[in-house]
């Protein structure tokens, strides 16, 4: 059923954790360690928006972007012609800094006015929907302190909340992290955090996805094991192997 | 051996079929049901743990059966080397259960693409298998979990046992999962 409070990924079985999608307006952070599947979902998610008829933006830090779309090209899910057509714009960041003139290592409060308003601009100009940054993180950098940081996200989410549009966030994390991010800010700051992680047992290694939390709605809390299959990323439920007849 | 008209008669009335079969005849029993997949529209999702997939190939091949509708998950080849064959899927180990549980939704997404109207027929051989490596209380949870998902797909499951390595308590466990047993 159609409900336009709600955003939906479109991926696997993740909306009816969400019960229903993403409450439209939030700014969600994809927590994970490296390879855990934060850039398949995050462009699922926009590739899905597009068959709703939302149209999205990628914003890539950490790799090039057209490498990203590479390794895409095997999922069926794929559609390279939204990319070609415009119907997900794709920015490197490398590129908005230089245009933006941002040279420093370290933002002042103004660099940080003007990368938010020029991201707001886009997003008003065309109309965008979804948005994923590709990651937060390597935008962090730049911002140092917790101040800035969070600054910064406040900004961007109002963006996002305004333009009644949907944001994925990607907060890299180091294998053995505590939190679900690299500063502790952000976390506090989005709206929801959906962690993608690894579990061993027993000498397997099994991907995982949790929902932490998300504003605006009831959702699952439970660890499910995720999957990338050629059509995309897919859950079951993890086996917790209560015993019987004991 | 299990007779056809034994294997139409269960599986008309019922969606999950606990099947006990002597080690004599256990390769015969699983023509028999392959080829009632095969002949009532079904589209077969066969979980290997016991034999490798490319050995039933092979036998289906020399048979005469056409293999086409038939996809395996298979988790006795610790190798990615046959997942060349499009039919073959390699789950890494038969612990990895939820992967199996995917890999068959997987299976049922695309081959509803292709056919819309066959319906799966999942085959698990062996229960036996699955047991060796996984204990009791994930196993039935397994079965739980993916009865619960693939029933709604029409989808009919044949969970195969050697009858001569069953033990009590495995045999109780997958009981109280089917809807009934057929023995041969
Ligand atoms: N076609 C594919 N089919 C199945 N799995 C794949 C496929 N392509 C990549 N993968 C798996 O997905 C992982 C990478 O996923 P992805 O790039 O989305 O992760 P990530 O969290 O963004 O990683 P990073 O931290 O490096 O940015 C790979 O390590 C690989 O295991
Ligand atoms: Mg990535």
């Amino acid at each position: 059923m159609y409900n336009p409070d709600r955003c939906k990924t479109g991926i696997g079985e993740l909306d009816s954790l969400l019960n229903g999608g993403i409450p439209r307006g939030n700014s969600v952070l994809i927590s994970g360690s490296c390879g855990t599947g934060k850039t398949t979902l995050s462009l699922e998610f926009l590739i899905h928006g597009v068959e709703n008829g939302e149209k999205g933006l990628y914003i890539s830090a950490t790799e090039i972007s057209s490498k990203v779309m590479k390794n895409m090209v095997p999922f069926q899910f794929f559609r390279e012609e939204y990319f070609d057509s415009g119907k997900i714009k794709i920015m490197d960041i490398p590129n908005i800094y230089s245009k933006l003139n941002l040279k420093k290592l370290e933002f002042e409060q103004e660099d940080i006015d003007r990368l938010v308003n020029y991201i707001g601009e886009i997003v008003k100009n065309d109309g965008i929907k979804r948005i994923a940054v590709d990651s937060l993180t390597s935008i962090c950098y730049r911002l140092r302190t917790e101040e800035k940081i969070r600054d910064f996200i406040i900004k961007f989410e109002e963006i996002v909340s305004k333009m009644g549009g949907t944001a994925l966030m990607i907060s890299e994390l180091l294998p053995n992290a505590k939190g679900y991010s690299q500063y502790g800010v952000e976390e506090a700051v989005a709206d929801g955090i959906i962690l993608l992680g690894n579990l061993k047992r027993r000498g397997d290694l099994l991907r995982t996805l949790q929902i932490i939390k998300m504003r605006g709605t009831s959702h699952s809390r439970a660890e499910y094991v995720m999957d990338i299959t050629p059509l995309g990323i897919m859950l079951s439920p993890l086996l917790k192997g209560w015993t019987v007849n004991q | 051996m299990i007779q056809t008209s034994e294997i139409k008669r269960v599986f008309d009335e019922n969606d999950v079929v606990l099947i006990k079969s002597s080690i004599n005849v256990y390769t015969k029993s699983i023509l028999e049901l392959v080829n009632f997949g095969l002949e009532n529209d079904k589209v077969i999702f066969y979980i290997s743990a016991t034999v490798p997939s490319t050995v039933f190939k092979t036998i289906f091949e020399s048979t005469g059966i056409a293999h086409d509708n038939i996809y395996f998950i298979d988790c006795t080849t610790y190798s990615f080397d046959i997942t060349q064959d499009p039919n073959i899927i390699v789950v890494e180990s038969p612990t990895m259960l939820e992967t199996i549980i995917i890999k068959i939704m997987y299976l049922h997404k695309i081959s509803k693409q292709k056919m819309p109207d066959k319906s799966p027929m999942i085959i698990v051989d062996s229960a036996n298998s699955l047991s060796i490596h996984n204990d009791l209380g994930i196993l039935s949870e397994f079965f739980h979990v993916l009865i619960t998902m693939v029933r709604p797909t029409g989808a009919k499951l044949a969970i195969l046992t050697i009858m001569e390595q069953l033990t009590e308590d495995l045999s109780h466990t997958l009981e109280l999962i089917s809807d009934t047993v057929l023995t041969e």
